[in-house]
């Protein structure tokens, strides 16, 4: 017993990052993505307390992630939070041409803004972008989390890629 | 765009918060602990083999069980529990008999533990409740005449061998029982006002016991009879 116990805290001494960035990328609210890792981690050992058996710690924690970030869409209005976050965006850097290339615009973003413009993109590729990009996780990993093909999270990166530089180039000019 | 990706991922819980949530789990877990988790050793092939060896077992105890719980059904008398376990043995018995004579065995066989239950009551005074004895009555009624059905049903089929054999027995047993049935309501034990319903019993099983005597004597003396007349035909052509 006390080994599940150690091998649950190891895990959230692993995880606990990831699964933050995964949450704050999705809701953009930094206290409710803190708030909703300690509750991913309680679901968990709520599954592990009950007999329940996890194969792979990360996949288990990332799909209790989706689902609680589902229920939290639930109960808030997703594009408030977006539209906040946007006028902030537009605020602190205004849309406006004094920056003049890619990178002076990204360096002046920090994480959460890095995020929000990459949440910019169709739900479909920001995903499967944050995982691969932010996330390094493989094209099969990424797969498994989001419940697609190899196949189809291979292109969806692709067109991803395409759709985000026209997104930083829009903004640029 | 390698840039952007840098910038989340340096997004991270600040060590505060990292340390809040883990104290929290800390509390969960424990208020929360683990119930009935399989240890490692209890895996699949453990509970196969499990189920190998318990499979067996259970199935040799509830036969165990079931036998045990027959035979002590064989000894209950009405108003015992397991004589309705015993009544249910019963009909299941004559069920799986497929021959007319073993049927016919087995009815009469029943039908004399009809008699032998009424020679226990009587002589333990054991007291009936209402309707009891009027069932001891019905079913010895209803035994013997599928006893009987039977082996009419093997006369029918051209076996009177084997039916004679079984009518003689029965007649034995049943004259034997009628006797101590006769004894027994007429010695002075039963006249108590509180036996009426053993009394009563007794007189319908004595009545239908010399019912089916008296009905095969008659038989018994009409076959003689026709033998005779058969004899004497024969004779008589002899003569001719």
């Amino acid at each position: 017993m006390k080994s599940l116990e150690k091998k649950f805290f190891d895990s959230y001494n692993a995880y606990s990052d990831e699964i933050f960035r995964f949450a704050l990328f999705k809701l953009s609210d930094r206290e409710k993505a803190t708030d909703l890792v300690q509750e991913i981690f309680m679901k968990t050992w709520v599954f592990i307390s009950k007999g329940g058996k996890i194969d792979n710690m990360r996949a288990f924690l990332y799909k209790t992630a989706g689902n609680t970030i589902i229920d939290e869409y639930r109960k808030q209005s997703r594009r408030e939070d977006k539209n906040e976050s946007l006028e902030t965006l537009s605020e602190e850097f205004g849309y406006d041409p004094g920056f003049d290339d890619t990178d002076s615009l990204i360096d002046k973003m920090d994480g959460k803004q890095a995020m929000e413009l990459i949440k910019e993109l169709p739900e479909i590729y920001s995903e499967v972008l944050f995982l691969r990009y932010a996330e390094s996780k493989s094209i099969s990993e990424i797969a498994e989390i989001v419940g697609r093909t190899d196949n189809a999270v291979s292109v969806q990166i692709n067109r991803g890629i395409k759709k985000l530089k026209e997104i930083i180039n829009g903004k640029i000019i | 765009m390698e840039k952007l990706f840098k910038k989340i991922k340096k997004e991270a819980l600040n060590p505060d918060e990292k340390a809040k949530i883990f104290s929290a789990l800390q509390t969960f877990v424990a208020e929360n602990p683990i119930k009935n988790i399989p240890s490692p050793f209890y895996n699949s092939w453990f509970i196969f083999r499990y189920r190998m060896v318990m499979a067996p077992i259970a199935f040799i105890l509830i036969f165990a069980l079931a036998g045990s719980a027959a035979f002590a059904a064989k000894k209950s008398l009405p108003g015992d529990k397991l004589y309705s376990i015993k009544m249910l043995n019963e009909k299941v018995e004559s069920m799986i008999a497929i021959d007319s004579k073993t049927k016919a065995q087995i009815e009469i066989s029943h039908a004399i533990s009809r008699l032998q239950e009424v020679e226990q009551i009587v002589t333990s005074n054991r007291q009936l409740d209402k309707g009891d004895g009027k069932k001891i009555g019905d079913n010895f009624q209803e035994q013997v005449q599928e006893a009987t059905n039977n082996i009419n049903e093997l006369r029918n089929r051209g076996r009177e061998k084997d039916a004679s054999e079984i009518h003689s027995d029965f007649r034995t047993m049943l004259t034997e029982h009628e006797k101590t049935i006769t004894e027994l309501s007429n010695s002075g034990d039963t006249k108590d006002e509180i036996k009426k319903e053993l009394d009563q019993m007794v007189s319908e099983v004595r009545s239908e016991l010399k019912k089916k005597l008296d009905e095969d004597g008659r038989e018994s003396k009409k076959q003689k009879q026709e033998e005779e007349e058969e004899e004497e035909e024969e004779e008589e052509k002899e003569d001719h």
